[in-house]
Parts: structure tokens; C-alpha cells; sequence
């Protein structure tokens, strides 16, 4: 049955990353929740998402990704891949064919803990 | 002023799509606005397609298939009302049924030249979709006008032509275009799809 978990996502940074060192973790994670997700080699459905610099709307990269090993990433024009950034929103929208919802928004959830504690740990 | 539908399943290309469709359709000197609906409580097509230039009004949170066929009348009763656009380019969830919209569009909608739908098929998804929800994906393939055959790219000849064959049969009326929208589509294929949808050749 489909399921639909979507979370919006305020994060502070310990110090500022690199924008394309975020990218690049989110990336690692995306592909290890399709592998979690994956029926018969396929997403079921699709994950995607959006980080922006926090005051910048207009700098911003959305990802997508509809089978493991693949993750489609765009960037806006404003987003720089060596901008040093401190905070960031993002959106996940997760919509596949999944069993137990309750287990899939406990996956979700645990991505977006992920990707916050990857992020403070590369910068300890 | 004509509606635009664009549907198919999670995924498929949908957003790429109507980027490639809406700036073809803004070359031609034709007002575009977008409706986007997402199943999620968060918009994330609507912010992408802004960003490119794009006119765009969200409802989120629901199917405008089902549960939100009323924000879906409302929007397209005002945006008649407003702006009086060209074209009102509607993307679907991934989950829409599109016949279904069409209905209630006929019912409630304004007075409009023409209602569309063009239907994406992931081609690198298509069998395992269509073994895991056959039904889903029959009804969006068999209401379509045109069936935009996308990411052609993650297939052999064999299994598109085995794809294309399965088409024929849930849907022998529609347009097929064979594409890769991440990559572009041809200009060629744009112009047949808009003389399609204005009646300027006529429906196969």
C-alpha cells in the first residue's frame, strides 16, 4: 500500500559546512534509504527532497531518486557548491509502496537524524 | 484556455517534463500557469519549478483526484477568472487517477477550449511497476492522450519495444513520444503535442 511520510527540516550548524560536502553526505543517505526501501530493484514510488541556505530560498538543491545506486541532484543557479553554509531548511517527501507506515516514518525519521549528526560530526 | 494534464507514476518525470513543455509552450508566446499537487504535506516540485520562472500554485497535503477536488475547481475557477492564462498545466501526484480529474474538471471547471492529458511512463520502472500496482498503472496509461515513454535511456530496444507493444494494448488511441525529458525533448515532438492539444491536427 502507498504511504506518504513528508518533514520539513530546520538545521544550525555547529560551524559551516562546505555546500557541496552537504550535498554529498545527503546523497550517501538517500541511496541507503532506497536500499532500505527497495522492492524487485526499483523504488516503489519515489523519494525526494530539497536543502536551501536558511535566508536564501533562491539557493537550493533538490534530489530525487527512484532506484537504489541512482540519486538525481539539482542545484539552482544561486546554490555554490563552495559556499560555506551555518544553516539549512529542507523538505523530504517519501511516497512509496510500503507495509507498516509506522515503520516507514521511523526510517525517515532516522535519515533526517543521520544527516543531522553526520553533519555536526564531520565538523567536530 | 486549456487545460493541461500531466500525470503518471512516482517519479516518472513529471516535473522535468512540464519544465521542458512550459518553456516550449513561453517560447511560443503562450501564458503557462502550473498547478502543482503533491501527495505530501510539503511542496518541493512547486519551489523547483518557481525557481525556473515558472508561475506556479500548489495544493498539497491530497489527491485532487479525490480528496481535494474542490481546492482543485477553486483554483482553476479563479485562475479562468484572473489571469486567464493559455494553458493551465495541472501536474498530478503520482497517485492520481486522470480520468477522474477529468470529470470533475467537465462538472465544475470553467468554459475551457480543451482538456489534455499527457501520461509519463518510466520505462527503467515500467515492469516492475506494473507487476507491483498493475491496476494503478493501467488506469493511468488507458486515460492518457499522449504517453510520454521517459528515461529511454535506462533501456535496451527490445524492452522498449516490448514496453510500446503493452502501451498499444491498454491504450491504442494515444500519442507515444519516446524520451529522455532530463536530457531534453525534441523540439519536433513539443510542436506535434501542441498541435495535438489545439485541435490543429486531429486526434489519432
Amino acid at each position: 500500500m502507498l504511504q506518504a511520510v513528508s518533514r520539513t527540516l530546520e538545521l544550525e550548524l555547529q560551524s559551516p559546512a562546505r555546500a557541496g560536502q552537504i550535498v554529498s553526505g545527503l546523497i550517501t543517505l538517500v541511496l541507503q534509504l532506497a536500499g532500505k526501501l527497495q522492492v524487485k530493484g526499483i523504488v516503489p514510488g519515489h523519494l525526494k527532497g530539497s536543502l536551501c541556505a536558511a535566508g536564501h530560498p533562491q539557493a537550493c538543491v533538490w534530489f530525487s531518486c527512484t532506484r537504489p545506486g541512482k540519486v538525481q541532484v539539482e542545484t539552482s543557479a544561486e546554490w555554490e557548491e563552495t559556499a560555506e553554509l551555518a544553516a539549512l531548511q529542507g523538505r523530504i517527501n517519501v511516497i512509496v509502496d510500503y507495509e507498516d507506515p509506522e515503520e516507514l516514518k521511523l526510517l525517515v525519521e532516522k535519515f533526517l537524524q543521520n544527516f543531522r549528526r553526520n553533519l555536526n560530526e564531520n565538523q567536530a | 484556455m486549456y487545460v493541461f494534464l500531466t500525470g503518471g507514476f512516482l517519479g516518472s518525470g513529471k516535473t522535468t517534463f512540464i519544465r521542458r513543455w512550459g518553456a516550449f509552450l513561453a517560447a511560443q508566446n503562450l501564458q503557462v500557469i502550473i498547478i502543482e499537487n503533491e501527495v505530501g504535506q510539503t511542496g518541493i516540485d512547486d519551489q523547483l519549478l518557481s525557481s525556473k520562472g515558472f508561475l506556479v500554485r500548489e495544493i498539497t497535503g491530497g489527491c485532487i483526484c479525490c480528496q481535494l477536488t474542490g481546492e482543485l475547481t477553486l483554483a482553476v475557477n479563479e485562475i479562468a477568472a484572473g489571469l486567464q492564462p493559455d494553458f493551465i498545466v495541472i501536474e498530478t501526484t503520482g497517485i492520481a487517477k486522470i480520468e477522474t480529474i477529468v470529470q470533475t474538471l467537465q462538472q465544475y471547471g470553467p468554459d475551457l477550449d480543451g482538456i489534455y492529458a499527457a501520461v509519463l511512463v518510466d520505462a527503467g520502472r515500467w515492469a516492475e511497476l506494473y507487476e507491483i500496482m498493475p491496476e494503478l498503472i493501467t488506469s493511468q496509461t488507458a486515460a492518457a492522450n499522449l504517453l510520454v515513454v521517459n528515461k529511454i535511456d535506462e533501456v535496451g530496444h527490445s524492452t522498449l519495444d516490448d514496453l510500446c507493444a503493452q502501451l498499444r494494448e491498454i491504450n491504442a488511441k494515444a500519442d507515444i513520444i519516446l524520451t529522455s525529458a532530463l536530457q531534453g525533448i525534441p523540439e519536433k515532438d513539443l510542436r506535434r503535442v501542441l498541435a495535438r492539444v489545439t485541435g490543429s491536427i486531429p486526434d489519432a
